[in-house]
């Protein structure tokens, strides 16, 4: 046991060594590189957190923890940033696993949150019995519990929605949907489109949105009842064959392989008012908020994904709970770290708002949060609009597909929007894909 | 201490600092991962790697992906000699007094300083299929439906190709140009006077006499190929649909998108064991056409 644990931790360093060297690293330090109970705070120097997330600091985290500092000299937390990618991902695991300080991190992605349980660097929150996660967060939050424990707190509501510009819908005389399938989406970009405004942008590989939202309530890991993958069905083929007609027939939304290599700033792109709707989530706010860097005219409003069928009674939106603080195990101050969370879950987390993240705690202010998202910029919204679907009361889901099927399955969407495979195939090729990666994770 | 023995002492103290740099950078990461690819270990899963023997490399030739990197990282050792014999005809013009002669130079050599990186964004903009210059080009000469190239797994590759034969011809040229300044003119004079053509000075005088430059470019020239990754993975990533998926991207994403480690140190190994052959099957050639 004694050696399997030394060659982990050996395994662990000689992979972390180099990529720590090469400016992977962050200040400070707090870890002891194993489990040990709460550190005596006798002395008089304050705690010091280290908590990592994605959002950048400017856009809220800072000021989070300037107020936390302010208000607890005692506890004293830093904000290390990682950008939510592939690579940033492997800094932050990279961090955990060699002992770099890291307290407290963000989850943005359930497959990544439960591989971390799995690898033991997520602390099982149960040991604390202050904080009703299910009657604070609402019954979304269940979706993250793991063996049926939270391992972290989800502490916002994350939505994928379509931002409008509504002047471009009142000059087309269409009203904005409360309710909508992907024929009535495909007919707004259609009419929306010109010579230089694409009727409608998103981001890369969000054709899964409507596919996987079909699959959700059946599953969660989108699978049938047999437990083999449900992504061959007439909803897949239907939303595959739609943003194909979107592309290559009514050219209102720009051919996805050319997206994917031109990397378009498609935040930029709507505020410039080249492209009259976006699909995408609630981050656009950063841009949308900025108006003296990004200056427009005209006014943004908000529907909600388009489900594939505008009648479909079994479609889960897009989106749910989310940004779930985990503690490190082998942090010293569990405690410490434990309140920190607590206290930027009901309420210390209102200057993310201004970014567009959206508080979950039934204990927030979310009047406050409301007040400051658009705070200065309330003129230039359809508030209507955005309330409605940011705060509305949509069902909330999570995709719990594996990472690797969803990083695989980019490839057929390139194939079937380049016409190397027909809807059908391109339906059944997702399916195999995962049946693949379903048989090879049972193993 | 003897003299010697200070004198040896004193030169390892002097190669020292790059030792120790490339043994933890390079000779343990790579004996680790030679170990590695023997077992099952994944990055950061809380296990401990299993002996799995050779499952690792009997996965790969089943995979689909794996068989498609190594078509693409055949393909992308054209440009090796293509850029080659350009580099070398460029450095035969610009080794005469031409006009502009300094400035051209510098102009081809250019894409070597840049960050290759900056390089491939310039690509990428070149290639845009709706608005870059190559396609309007086409347009304006009469291609109705002109490449859509890194946007379409049909002319991904070929994208890929004309990008790294242009990227490599400043650098062949320059290491051409020292070596035709280095060249005696005496041979070239006599066979002036014996009457020789532009054609066959270039066959059978500059081209023999440089040959051992034109090997160390081949050699050079296929290791860096076949080790491409970031100016490939900037654009493309390995798509669209993985059309330019190398070995180097294909082991990156087992590794890091995956963090399958074991059988992305299979993949490593054997792109290492390609490379090996080639040189080796370069070196044995070389003593038939290269001339010391």
């Amino acid at each position: 046991m004694r050696n399997r644990r030394w060659m982990i931790a050996g395994l662990a360093l000689l992979v972390a060594v180099p990529l720590a060297l090469a400016g992977c690293g962050a200040k400070g330090g707090n870890q002891t590189g194993g489990t040990s109970p709460e550190a005596s705070t006798a002395s008089s120097d304050p705690i010091k957190l280290t908590l990592w997330g994605a959002v950048p600091s400017e856009n809220g985290p800072q000021e989070v923890v300037d107020n936390w500092n302010k208000q607890n000299p005692d506890i004293q937390v830093e904000y290390v940033r990682f950008v939510n990618d592939d690579a940033g991902n492997l800094k932050l695991d990279t961090a955990l696993i060699s002992s770099q300080p890291v307290d407290m991190y963000v989850n943005y992605d359930f497959s990544l949150y439960e591989k971390r349980i799995k690898a033991g660097n997520a602390l099982d929150l149960s040991k604390f019995s202050d904080y009703n996660v299910d009657d604070k967060m609402g019954e979304g939050a269940a979706l993250w519990k793991v063996d049926d424990k939270y391992y972290g707190l989800p502490t916002q509501k994350g939505l994928s929605f379509v931002w409008l510009n509504k002047d471009m819908l009142d000059a087309k005389g269409l009203p904005i949907p409360t309710e909508w399938g992907l024929d009535e989406f495909r007919d707004y970009a259609a009419q929306l489109k010109s010579d230089k405004v694409w009727g409608l942008a998103q981001s890369d590989y969000y054709f899964n949105v409507p596919i996987n939202g079909s699959l959700q309530k059946q599953s969660l890991q989108l699978t049938k009842a047999d437990g083999t993958s449900a992504f061959d069905n007439p909803l897949t083929v239907k939303t595959l064959q739609v943003y194909f007609d979107m592309m290559f027939t009514d050219k209102s939304l720009m051919p996805h392989t050319e997206q994917i290599t031109s990397k378009p700033a498609l935040d930029q792109m709507f505020v410039k008012g080249e492209t009259a709707m976006l699909f995408s989530t609630n981050q656009i706010f950063r841009t949308t908020n900025n108006v003296q860097e990004f200056p427009r005219t005209f006014k943004v409003a908000a529907a909600p994904a388009p489900k594939v069928n505008k009648d479909q009674s079994d479609y889960i939106n897009a989106g749910g709970l989310g940004d779930v603080i985990s503690i490190n195990p082998s942090t010293k101050h569990q405690e410490a770290a434990w309140k920190f969370i607590q206290w930027y879950a009901d309420g210390g987390m209102l200057p993310m708002a201004a970014g567009g993240r959206v508080p979950s705690s039934k204990d927030f202010p979310v009047d406050e949060a409301v007040a400051l998202m658009f705070k200065g910029v309330e003129d230039t919204y359809d508030l209507d609009s955005i309330k409605r679907v940011m705060f509305g009361d949509l069902p909330l889901g999570l995709s719990r597909l594996d990472r690797k099927t969803g990083t695989e399955q980019q490839a057929v969407y390139d194939k079937a929007f380049t016409q190397k495979l027909t809807p059908e195939e391109a339906a059944k090729e997702l399916a195999r894909i995962h049946n693949d990666n379903l048989k090879a994770l049972s193993k | 201490m003897s003299w010697m023995k200070r004198q040896r002492l004193i030169g390892y103290v002097f190669i020292a600092p790059n030792l120790i740099g490339m043994m933890v950078f390079m000779l343990v990461p790579a004996l680790f991962s030679f170990y590695l690819m023997f077992t099952d270990w994944v990055f950061a899963s809380g296990q401990s790697p299993h002996f799995v023997g050779l499952d690792n490399f009997r996965m790969m030739v089943r995979d689909d992906l794996f068989v498609v990197s190594v078509k693409n990282t055949l393909l992308v050792l054209i440009p090796v000699p293509i850029s080659i014999m350009l580099g070398f005809l460029i450095a035969v013009m610009l080794n005469n007094r031409t006009y502009l002669q300094k400035t051209l130079r510098a102009f081809f050599f250019a894409p070597y300083f840049t960050s290759g990186i900056a390089i491939a964004f310039v690509w990428m903009v070149l290639f845009q299929p709706t608005n870059g210059p190559i396609n309007a080009f086409l347009r304006s000469i009469g291609v109705s439906d002109p490449p859509l190239w890194f946007a379409s797994p049909d002319t991904a590759m070929y994208a890929v190709l004309i990008m790294m034969t242009a990227g490599g011809i400043g650098y062949n040229m320059i290491i051409y140009l020292a070596a035709l300044q280095e060249m005696s003119s005496e041979q070239l004079e006599a066979a002036k006077m014996d009457g020789a053509t532009f054609g066959q000075l270039l066959r059978l005088i500059i081209f023999p006499l440089v040959s051992p430059t034109t090997f160390f470019l081949m050699i050079t020239g296929f290791i860096g190929s076949i080790k491409g990754f970031g100016m490939i993975y900037a654009i493309t990533q390995g798509g669209p649909g993985n059309s330019t998926t190398v070995f180097s991207i294909f082991a990156y994403k087992k590794a890091f998108n995956f963090y399958e480690m074991g059988y992305a140190s299979a993949v490593s190994w054997t792109m290492f064991l390609i490379i090996l052959c080639i040189t080796v099957i370069q070196w044995v050639g070389q003593k038939k056409w290269v001339h010391y």
